[in-house]
């Protein structure tokens, strides 16, 4: 698979977050807020998703709403920076950053709950903001991966990671409680589906509209590919996922739990 | 419950504190304060009065899930003469800690916050609103009265109901999603009422959260009257508590940390606390305290005694943190 990024002189304004370029790796990775967007940096993961540098400290929240609708929209590779400037004190994100003396800027998902609505809304033009960086890279899992949690409500959740070969690309079969999708395929240029990918993009957290509707499942597809794929910085893997509730803590579990194969084809990395 | 049973109890908890031989024990404006330890003091500990309604409430039991890990912790301390000072607070509502009781030493004060960390305390002030009303002018109408009152009931109403465009908040949700959002929020509790021939005199406490301005209550108060077609004539506003918050880069915050971390195995959250407590009184004068408290979601039981509580896994748990923190000071 080919990295993508965000061209030089085009950096993104997507909501309360700022898309910027980024280059000099050989793999998928989004940084944000200076904060690398790997497993071993993720310290929450249960009903959002927070990552934290384990040299400086520093935290960013909800990147779940970062990572999912980046990789959807075909890139691969972003440094991010948050750009709130205002505090909402009803959600605890904002609170506990307070309580550490951080800005509301290091909140990067949005207060309404959504993936990232403003992406859909460039979606038809977003191809002219993207670059192809020229790096072949394949990384999947070592091999399966099985994984399953019970959330704090008693719903089990189970996961299943199958490796695959170069360039086939993310297949992901989902499940939330009665609604399901088999057989959705994401290349390096994304969710090729617009109607379904503003969908996703514009979709509520079941966390705020419940897990019984298909607005739900649309939002959890963003998730499991932001905690997989955009986590895991994979190429090409089968996804096999029965969600419950807090399902993050399934997800970004079985992530964390993985082992990973990678080989950097041609690549020039500037 | 016998009134006997419960005053019995809240001798209990006093006595086992007692038990465990403190050097120095004074008792003042509710707050019972025990030193232990030779020599310099080796933890200092506030207890405020134990007091309870005819029934054990969820509260209570709360309250002496807490207690009672404190308690434990002090028992094996006790034998350790090696501890540094810490001071330990048990906390529960906004009673004046006495002057004297303050402490500039590295301080715990262990409140309700389910094992979060917490160096944000909201602050409290009196909302006092006079209400003109055009029904008032015709009180000479004894029918009247009837349609007055539910006029205010309806303002009250709205005063305390919150609402919001995504967050399930309103007055019916889920408890735990109140939880999760109203802990960050305004909000209202009527104190009092007085009607009399021209007026309306009505009285909140509210929570203040940081970073709030007095005007942007009046203000939020103002647009609540005005779904209601009601403007105040007049506003009295008076600050109770502050707001206090002190930024956790202090050794007690560090060590609370780590410990964290060895103990439960995951990485700590810190979440506000949703009114003024002891932790507002100290945090001017002392920036090493922190509030912390066992997992308290707790189904309420009745009819336990004192020794079944004390069996309660939550209580060894959180001991073995405490435990853990002051060794290390």
């Amino acid at each position: 698979m080919h990295l993508t990024t965000v061209k030089e002189s085009k950096s993104i304004k997507a909501g309360n977050i700022i898309i910027n370029p980024l280059r000099g790796i050989d793999e998928p990775r989004v940084i944000i807020n200076g904060v690398e967007a790997i497993p071993e940096n993720v310290v929450k993961y249960d009903a959002r998703v927070d990552i934290k540098d384990p040299k400086t400290n520093k935290r960013c929240f909800l990147v779940e709403h970062v990572l999912g609708p980046l990789r959807l929209v075909g890139i691969t590779n972003a440094e991010v920076l948050g750009s709130d400037k205002s505090w909402n004190f009803l959600r605890p994100e904002h609170r506990f950053a307070y309580s550490l003396g951080l800005g509301p800027d290091v909140v990067v998902g949005e207060e309404d709950g959504r993936q990232r609505p403003s992406l859909a809304s460039i979606l038809d033009e977003l191809e002219s903001y993207i670059i192809e960086i020229n790096c072949d890279v394949y990384k999947t899992v070592e091999q399966e991966v099985y994984f399953e949690a019970v959330d704090p409500f008693g719903y089990k959740g189970k996961i299943h990671l199958r490796p695959l070969k170069p360039n086939e690309g993310v297949i992901l079969n989902i499940r939330l409680f009665e609604n399901a999708i088999d057989g959705l395929f994401i290349s390096e240029r994304g969710l090729k589906d617009g109607n379904l990918l503003k969908q996703i993009l514009t979709a509520q957290t079941p966390f705020l509209i419940g897990v019984h509707t298909k607005e739900a499942l649309l939002h959890a597809i963003g998730d499991v590919i932001s905690d997989i794929v955009g986590l895991g910085g994979l190429t090409d893997v089968e996804i096999n996922v029965d969600l419950n509730f807090f399902y993050h803590s399934l997800t970004v579990g079985a992530i964390k739990k993985s082992k990973f194969t990678k080989k950097v084809g041609v690549c020039v990395i500037e | 419950m016998s009134e006997h049973k419960v005053i019995s109890r809240c001798i209990d908890i006093l006595k086992e504190f007692n038990k465990l031989n403190p050097k120095l024990y004074e008792a003042r404006d509710h707050w019972h304060y025990f030193r232990y330890g030779d020599g310099k003091p080796v933890i200092s500990l506030y207890v405020p009065r134990f007091t309870s309604l005819e029934e054990l409430t969820k509260h209570d039991y709360e309250y002496l899930i807490r207690t009672l890990s404190v308690l434990r912790t002090i028992e094996v301390i006790n034998r350790e003469l090696k501890t540094q000072s810490v001071d330990i607070y048990v906390s529960t509502k906004a009673s004046d800690l006495p002057k004297d009781f303050y402490s500039y030493l590295p301080s715990l004060i262990i409140e309700p916050t389910n094992l979060n960390l917490s160096v944000v305390h909201k602050g409290l002030m009196h909302l006092k609103v006079l209400l003109r009303s055009r029904k008032l002018q015709l009180l000479s109408n004894l029918w009247d009265h009837e349609d007055l009152l539910e006029e205010i009931q309806k303002i009250v109403w709205r005063a305390i109901s919150v609402e919001h465009p995504y967050y399930p908040i309103s007055r019916g949700s889920d408890v735990l999603f109140r939880d999760i959002f109203l802990t960050g929020g305004i909000i209202y509790q009527l104190e009092s009422l007085r009607i009399n021939e021209n007026n309306v005199y009505l009285s909140f406490k509210v929570t203040l959260p940081p970073e709030t301005k007095v005007d942007e209550i009046i203000k939020e108060f103002s647009n609540k009257l005005s779904q209601a077609n009601l403007v105040f004539s007049s506003v009295i506003t008076e600050i109770i508590k502050n707001v206090a918050r002190i930024l956790p880069k202090k050794r007690i915050h560090r060590i609370a940390e780590e410990t964290y971390i060895e103990v439960y195995k995951r990485e700590p959250e810190y979440e506000w606390f949703p009114f003024p407590t002891v932790f507002n009184e100290l945090a001017p004068s002392n920036d090493e305290i922190l509030a912390i408290g066992p997992y308290s979601h707790i189904d309420l039981t009745l009819g336990k005694d004192l020794k079944e509580i004390s069996h309660d896994k939550n209580i060894d748990e959180f001991a073995t943190y405490l435990l853990a923190v002051i060794r290390k000071f």
